[in-house]
């Protein structure tokens, strides 16, 4: 599964209005909410809250990937925004973070979930695809991006 | 006082299985735990001329497989209530190691024993000594 075939239009923000960290997650839950066959929004925000509190997901290089997965979730939904200004999401490298990707997966799809992830953190790790993800000015132009940058 | 716990994930189950004791470590202690993973480079080259398969593919699966193995013990830890965030990097892995325990300013890092034998057994253990010449902190293998 790539992040670009994961990805519904309606649930990528280009250039987010969101200044703090919280404001990020519930912007990000806002767009979880769009997808298809997603209701419950309260209780993704408070689990991934709660996740937050264990420790960041800003995974360095100005990259947030938020995750969770719940029993009520039937399919994985996946959201993703960016920020031109940056926001302070406590990451480990202490810089303000400006792609963030959220992932909401079923319990019992633990191993689809945990692949996204992995693709999802390597993807990012290019420097390349973190400029040209940024440069985006539409959502269409973002997810072209993303097409082009994933492995086959 | 154990405030921050480098563990040093590799690709191996006994990686998976060591996280359980390192997050019940953590939750005692109340210290927070980055997972690391580094890809090797070497290991890379290594494979490279064994397979024939181009370096950049390899890379790029190593770092898929070391991301994967780093949300596997982050949700292990997350089970128990451990605090954790994640970190990968790529190069020699003793010396991207020692650079993120100072980094991150590590009171302790725990790397997981890995059976393996012959040449692979002898370059782990160059590489847990040349490791704890480099470090100021305790290691522990577990």
């Amino acid at each position: 599964m790539k992040l670009s075939e994961s990805l519904a239009e309606n649930a990528v923000e280009v250039q987010t209005r969101a200044s703090t960290k919280q404001e990020a997650l519930a912007q990000l839950v806002a767009l979880v909410e769009r997808t298809d066959g997603f209701a419950d929004a309260d209780s993704l925000l408070a689990e991934i809250s709660e996740r937050e509190e264990l420790g960041s997901t800003g995974i360095g290089k100005s990259v947030a990937i938020p995750h969770v997965h719940l029993e009520n979730v039937h399919e994985m939904h996946v959201a993703m925004m960016t920020s031109s200004s940056g926001i302070d999401f406590d990451a480990i490298d202490d810089e303000p973070c400006r792609i963030f990707i959220m992932v909401v997966a079923p319990d019992s799809d633990r191993e689809q979930y945990l692949t996204l992830l992995a693709e999802i953190s390597r993807l990012f790790r290019n420097e390349d695809v973190r400029s040209e993800v940024l440069a985006a000015q539409s959502v269409p132009e973002l997810i072209e991006v993303l097409r082009k940058s994933e492995t086959p | 006082m154990l405030k921050r716990i480098l563990y040093v994930v590799n690709t191996t189950k006994e990686a998976l299985e060591a996280a359980t004791f390192v997050a019940e470590m953590a939750v005692i202690a109340d210290a927070q735990i980055i997972a690391f993973g580094v890809v090797d480079t070497s290991a890379a080259q290594r494979l490279m001329r064994a397979t024939g398969e181009a370096e950049a593919e390899i890379v790029v699966r190593l770092e898929e497989d070391t991301w994967h193995y780093l949300y596997d013990v982050e949700d292990t830890c997350k089970g128990v209530g451990a605090k954790i965030v994640l970190q990968q990097d790529e190069g020699f892995p003793d010396a991207r190691i020692a650079s993120a325990a100072r980094k991150f300013k590590a009171d302790l890092v725990v790397l997981p024993r890995t059976r393996r034998t012959g040449a692979a057994q002898s370059r782990l253990e160059k590489s847990i000594m040349s490791l704890i010449e480099r470090l100021e902190c305790p290691v522990l293998v577990v």
